[in-house]
């Protein structure tokens, strides 16, 4: 009896012990799994899975995604074929002078397997909107865009400037690391006066301006900065809010509406794919012509199809009951519903977002939502969309990742008709006020006198860089640089003080200290005297000469 | 007499049901507590699979304001000190054994003494340290103080041997230096003197793009850590390609890691490779099977956030510098 006792306490110790050895450590493979290629986000014991995948899945047919849906086959085919067999929307098409589906570039070389979300968004519980972790933004961008890719750095000089300027060298930054609000921004709605004024209280961050997931522009600017997509164009943004749909189109003249929705058929709207006859909303705006060749010169007004892409998604009500879209069409027959956000809402109708149309959708005894003969009013969201390069300036390859091509802008594309207006709009999502012609008082937030910077010839970029400056390069007004001084013969000592910005900031200026003024104010308004040597040398007498252009000019 | 005898057994067989009682009480009591409060003890995993992963032992951090470990790219330790190489200030942040900031060199510029962004680091027998500047695009030599001494491998940076250095290490008094432009590693002795060159840009195998991160085995076989093609790649000792890692079988399947970097090897062979964008350091086999992998995203002891460099000490232990949390976690 003694005997069995001790053994059977023996025993006991020996399992406890060992049982609980095993409690604090969890490194052990279970039974049925192997240690394959681990998810990496899975510690512990889930850290296993089976690595048997069936035979044809998994392999470079399907970009090694490996899942039952084969979600990864077509995924590294770009030509916008593919549309069927990966998510990749027509209307990711390039809507530049391309304007084949599926060409526009997106961002990075994400597998359908990628792991990359969690750098940027938590699951759970994130600090910030849209699940965002707060200044992780930044950090993983800068993760690769530190130069550690060999690419693509924005620490070092390139045509947006650079974020990695020293302070000896009086850099000025655009901060994007996410440590300020949108309404800091210079000419920004401070008092965040009113509703439906943008998204001003976000942090700025990379992801401001740059949509990480695929936009309709270059250099993947985002198609909906500070939300002004979704804000109407007279708070400042781009957004269509209840305008009234119209069969007929109005007289065009200078102070007729600058956009209306108009209801049509596919065939005189010009939109490909669909029967001509087939009823379509659109939107038109209006175009402004003047001809110089007479004196006076005469302007004449028109309307055209406006093909922006329209802007998708869709908000809550605070009782997250109603979807408030940032694009819908109305029906004013239908009855008051108790959800504000979802009163009177056409919810069948079709819209391709992509190609800016929309069509009926629903069945017939669905007409009164889905019929868009019954659409009354509209809203709708104008994306954002900037190109930074044409036939005639097309941007430079510099470099070529193995197949992945690695470019520069030719700053000459910003004065090409229509990309300043463009670039103008983009940075007046945030500088709203800054965005004005001279010669009144304008303005929505603050009412002053202004540059000019809402045209192609003076827009933002022509003085500014978007991501920073510093001393290094800066040019003087006769364009010239520490590096072309110090070629020249001038000591860098030398050369780097007479480069050097005095202000308290560098305001991300191409040019140093007001040289930014002098660049293109060659004359002056107040008297009629002309005498910049770098302009006018390259000016025949008569005027027959032409200005010299070149990526040096700005 | 036979009582007397009978006595004494029966007294020291209580002694042993009291001693084996509270033994088995202590035990349970321990493992229990530890169970219940998730206390993992180093020497456990090491006692029951010595192929697990390693234990958290301690957390480097800078100082606060202008002292802050701003971005700790890469990490070595000398006989002496540990040296951390923080692109975003600019310099090369030096701490003692026990993880005190003790002081730092280099400041923000192009020269001697100077970094634009410091990231490859290393200590050669004598102690003295190099830097690699990937914008400056030299390879600086330091005395353990942090003493400006010389270019490394280019009498002047305007040379162009080395373009854009990335990942650097010395091993057998051999420079192991990866070009990220020009995606090629090269092998010099301490001399300066170039005596191999790996690579060259691609996604073939034995081709690399932007490589982030080079180490060697005792019997010279380079390991690249081939970032941009998301692997790493084996070399044999004349720069022969052997094999692709990349946490699949054979090398051929998709890879696991993504933006790999840091990358070490430890007494037993193992590799240990930083996989940035997922937030964990993976771990193979010589083979490159994956045995296993820890930390994940987070700002807890046991995980990182965007981690980068990697360094293994010849007492085994890992020293991984936490880019985003700002500060250097050691392992065992």
């Amino acid at each position: 009896m003694r005997k069995l006792f001790v053994l059977l306490l023996t025993m006991l110790f020996i399992v406890g012990i060992t049982t609980s050895a095993y409690a604090a450590y969890t490194g052990i493979t279970p039974p049925g799994y192997t240690t394959g290629p681990v998810p990496p986000d899975t510690p512990g014991a889930e850290q296993f899975f089976p690595i048997d995948i069936a035979p044809g899945v998994g392999d470079a047919g399907d970009n090694w995604v490996g899942n039952a849906n084969n979600t990864g086959e077509g995924v590294e085919d770009n030509s916008g074929n593919s549309k069927g067999k990966v998510i990749k929307s027509d209307g990711m098409r390039d809507t530049g002078t391309d304007a084949t589906p599926g060409t526009q570039r997106t961002h990075g070389e994400y597998k359908n397997n990628t792991n990359s979300c969690a750098s940027c968004h938590q699951t759970h519980t994130g600090a910030a909107e849209g699940l965002l972790m707060k200044d992780s933004v930044f950090n993983t961008c800068t993760a690769c865009h530190d130069g550690t890719l060999g690419f693509y750095n924005v620490f070092t000089p390139s045509s947006a400037g650079t974020f990695g300027g020293t302070q000896a060298g009086n850099a000025s930054v655009h901060l994007a690391n996410g440590s300020l609000e949108h309404r800091i921004a210079p000419g920004g709605n401070l008092n965040l006066a009113g509703s439906d004024n943008g998204e001003w209280t976000e942090l700025f961050d990379c992801a401001s301006c740059h949509a990480a997931h695929g936009s309709y522009s270059d250099r993947l600017l985002h198609y909906n900065p500070n939300n002004m997509a979704d804000t109407p164009i007279e708070n400042g943004g781009q957004k269509l809010k209840d305008y009234p749909i119209l069969e007929t189109i109005p007289e065009a003249n200078e102070n007729s509406v600058d956009y209306f929705v108009y209801r049509t058929t596919a065939g005189i709207a010009g939109i490909t794919g669909e029967d001509p006859a087939t009823p379509v909303i659109v939107v038109m705006k209006k175009k402004t012509t003047t001809n110089r060749n007479v004196y006076p010169p005469t302007t004449t007004y028109s309307y055209e199809r406006d093909t922006t892409p329209w802007l998708f998604g869709y908000e809550f009500d605070e009782y997250h009951f109603g979807r408030q879209y940032s694009t819908v069409f109305y029906n004013d027959a239908l009855p008051v519903n108790q959800a504000v956000y979802y009163n009177k809402q056409m919810t069948r109708v079709l819209i391709n977002y992509g190609k800016a149309y929309a069509k009926t959708g629903g069945t017939a005894a669905q007409a009164n939502v889905g019929n868009i003969a019954n659409a009354t009013r509209a809203d709708i969201g104008l994306v954002y969309i900037v190109k930074l390069a044409n036939a005639t300036y097309p941007m430079t390859e510099i470099s070529n990742w193995d197949g992945l091509s690695i470019t520069a802008v030719d700053p000459r594309i910003y004065d090409e008709t229509g990309f300043g207006v463009a670039i103008g709009k983009y940075c007046g999502a945030c500088h709203t006020d800054y965005r004005a012609s001279s010669g009144g008082e304008t303005g929505m937030y603050d009412i002053a006198f202004r540059h000019t910077t809402n045209n192609d010839s003076y827009t933002c970029l022509k003085c500014h860089f978007a991501h920073g400056t510093d001393v290094t390069i800066m040019k003087d007004a006769k364009d010239q640089t520490v590096a072309t001084l110090v070629a020249g013969g001038a000591s860098p000592t030398d050369a780097t003080a007479y480069m050097l910005d005095k202000n308290p900031s560098s305001a991300l200026k191409r040019y140093t200290n007001m040289a930014v003024c002098w660049k293109c104010h060659t004359t002056s308004h107040s008297a009629e005297l002309k005498n910049n040597t770098y302009y006018w040398d390259n000016w025949a007498p008569n005027n027959a000469g032409t200005v010299p252009e070149g990526p040096n000019n700005w | 007499m036979e009582d007397l005898v009978n006595t004494k057994w029966m007294f020291k067989k209580r002694n042993v049901y009291n001693v084996m009682a509270v033994i088995f009480l202590a035990v349970s009591t321990a493992f229990g507590y530890m169970f219940l409060t998730d206390i993992e003890v180093a020497s456990i995993p090491k006692m029951v699979s010595p192929n697990g992963p390693p234990a958290f032992n301690r957390m480097l951090y800078g100082g606060f304001g202008k002292d802050a470990l701003v971005k700790a790219m890469d990490v070595t330790v000398t006989e002496n000190f540990i040296y951390v190489t923080d692109a975003r200030s600019k310099r090369v942040q030096v701490f003692d054994l026990g993880g005190s900031p003790v002081f730092t060199f280099g400041e923000e510029g192009d020269g001697p003494g100077k970094f634009n962004f410091p990231y490859g680091i290393a200590a050669d027998t004598a102690g003295n340290i190099y830097v690699a500047d990937l914008y400056n695009g030299y390879v600086a030599v330091h005395d353990a103080k942090g003493k400006f001494l010389r270019y490394f491998a280019e009498k002047d940076p305007k040379e162009k041997t080395i373009e854009s250095p990335g990942g650097l290490r010395i091993i057998d008094d051999k420079v192991y230096v990866t070009d990220i432009t020009k995606c090629k590693v090269y092998i010099f002795d301490l001399s300066g003197k170039k005596l191999l060159e790996v690579g060259e840009k691609g996604t073939k195998p034995g081709q690399l793009r932007s490589p982030n991160a080079v180490t060697a085995d005792a019997e010279g076989n380079i390991y690249v850590v081939d970032t941009g093609n998301q692997r790493i790649q084996v070399f044999d000792k004349t720069g022969k390609f052997l094999r692709i890692i990349n946490g699949s079988p054979d090398g051929k399947g998709p890879s696991s890691m993504v933006n790999p970097r840091g990358i070490g090897i430890d007494s037993r062979g193992n590799i240990m490779v930083v996989s940035n964008l997922t937030h964990y350091v993976m771990c193979f086999d010589k083979d490159g099977k994956q045995l296993f992998t820890f930390g994940g995203n987070g700002g807890n002891t046991d995980q990182f956030t965007l981690p980068n460099g990697l360094f293994i000490n010849e007492n085994g232990d890992i020293y991984i510098t936490d880019t985003a949390n700002q500060r250097v976690a050691v392992y065992q």
